[in-house]
């Protein structure tokens, strides 16, 4: 699986459409500051389904959509296409290229496609799932992910380590466990009390 | 009679619940001992490929990392203890900037190399480095350029030149980004020597 293309349409700084075509190696962005650059990377992370605004440095989803200049008017759609080689079926499609696609509304609609077909979000992540592609992934590493690393909790410098090693699914798998445990638990103290209640009719 | 019947049905029903318990319970000991392996094998690894970049990045010295709690791995804190040529062990919060993010930068590189993704975005991640480290930097960083793509955003000089295409962003209009120009690695190495 290769990157092979960005499309920027209406997200954030970036009013008209732009293309970014990537190679294999390193693609540089370059620029003076506040011209974009790190919009670019916000593009990246919000294709892949990021759910976080704050992550994306908004307050709202919907502040990712172009919100007008001076000059210019804001517009109603924010859209990102990602275009990725599937030549070796890393990816579990019939596709030797896939093309994930979201847009976002001023509505607060929102649309995901694949290959210009609507999918959920949902599918979107199970197809990159265990590609170390995503959003709790290290594949996008920010000056906020270097804090993460050297932050002063040792807690917190957890994190980046469960997600390298893959048991961040597990510990969801856990915490449901847990839940299911803690009703179990409930059912098996209110039956309790029937049955007493139950037995001691049975006996009178 | 109608009684005797509730009370068979609620014992039933009860032992129901205790087996689906105990396979709640099964499940949660199966998941622990998964995680757990999982864990700590990842972070023998990380730690192993930590020293390595480390010494790479720092030229030399010696880095390490620490579970605070041995015993309970799955909740336990990571300490990262590093020692850069010349100085003594010491806590990453004492590090220089340039330093701490040099650390930052090796151990990151030490995760990739056990669970590389298929590419990476770096976004400034250089920015904090002085010179002789953004070289250094650069050097370990193509060794990774055979495993992955990478889209950098940068300002330095020296990482630029790692590129095979280079986009800048501008705004020439205030407000609304564009790119700019679009160099790939030899026409782009064509006007640097031009200059």
């Amino acid at each position: 699986m290769r990157l092979k293309k960005l499309e920027i349409n209406g997200f954030k700084s970036f009013l008209n459409k732009t293309i970014l075509k990537i190679e294999d190696g390193v693609t540089a962005i370059v620029g003076p500051n506040g011209c974009g650059k790190s919009n670019v990377v916000d593009a990246i992370k919000w294709v892949f389904g990021e759910q976080s605004a704050k992550s994306l440095r908004s307050s709202e989803m919907q502040d990712v959509i172009f919100n007008g200049t001076e000059t210019r008017d804001a517009v109603n759609m924010a859209e990102v296409s990602i275009t990725l080689s599937n030549d070796d079926r890393t990816l579990s499609v019939d596709y030797d290229e896939v093309t994930v696609t979201r847009r976002v509304f001023r509505s607060g609609e929102s649309e995901y496609l694949l290959n210009k077909t609507a999918v959920r979000l949902m599918d979107i992540r199970n197809l990159f799932f265990g590609t170390g592609v995503g959003t709790s992934s290290y594949s996008v590493i920010e000056q906020g992910k270097m804090d993460l690393v050297l932050s002063s909790k040792p807690e917190e410098r957890r994190y980046i380590f469960e997600e390298a090693s893959g048991i961040t699914a597990y510990k969801s798998r856990k915490k449901e466990a847990l839940s299911k445990l803690e009703r179990a638990q409930e059912n098996l103290i209110r039956l309790d009390d029937i049955i007493r209640e139950v037995e001691r009719q049975l006996k009178a | 009679k109608e009684l005797q019947e509730r009370y068979n049905f609620l014992s039933k029903q009860k032992e129901d619940i205790v087996k689906s318990r105990e396979d709640i319970m099964k499940a949660i000991t199966d998941i622990n001992r998964t995680t757990r392996k999982m864990f700590s094998e990842t972070f023998e690894a990380i730690k192993q490929e930590f020293d390595v970049y480390f010494k790479m990045l720092f030229n030399g010295g010696k880095a390490d990392l620490i579970l605070e709690d041995e015993n309970d791995i799955l909740e336990s804190g990571i300490e990262i203890v590093v020692r850069p040529p010349g100085k003594t062990l010491q806590s990453i919060m004492l590090l220089s900037g340039g330093e701490k993010a040099m650390t930052a930068i090796a151990l990151i590189f030490a995760i990739f190399k056990v669970n590389p993704s298929p590419f990476c975005i770096l976004d400034e991640i250089d920015a904090p480095l002085d010179e002789s480290n953004v070289v250094r930097f650069c050097k370990v960083l193509k060794e990774f350029l055979k495993l992955s793509q990478f889209v950098i955003v940068t300002h330095n000089r020296m990482t630029i030149q790692l590129a095979d295409i280079l986009y800048g962003i501008t705004m020439e209009e205030k407000g609304v980004s564009k790119i700019v120009s679009v160099k790939f690695n030899d026409e782009f190495a064509e006007t640097l020597t031009n200059q």
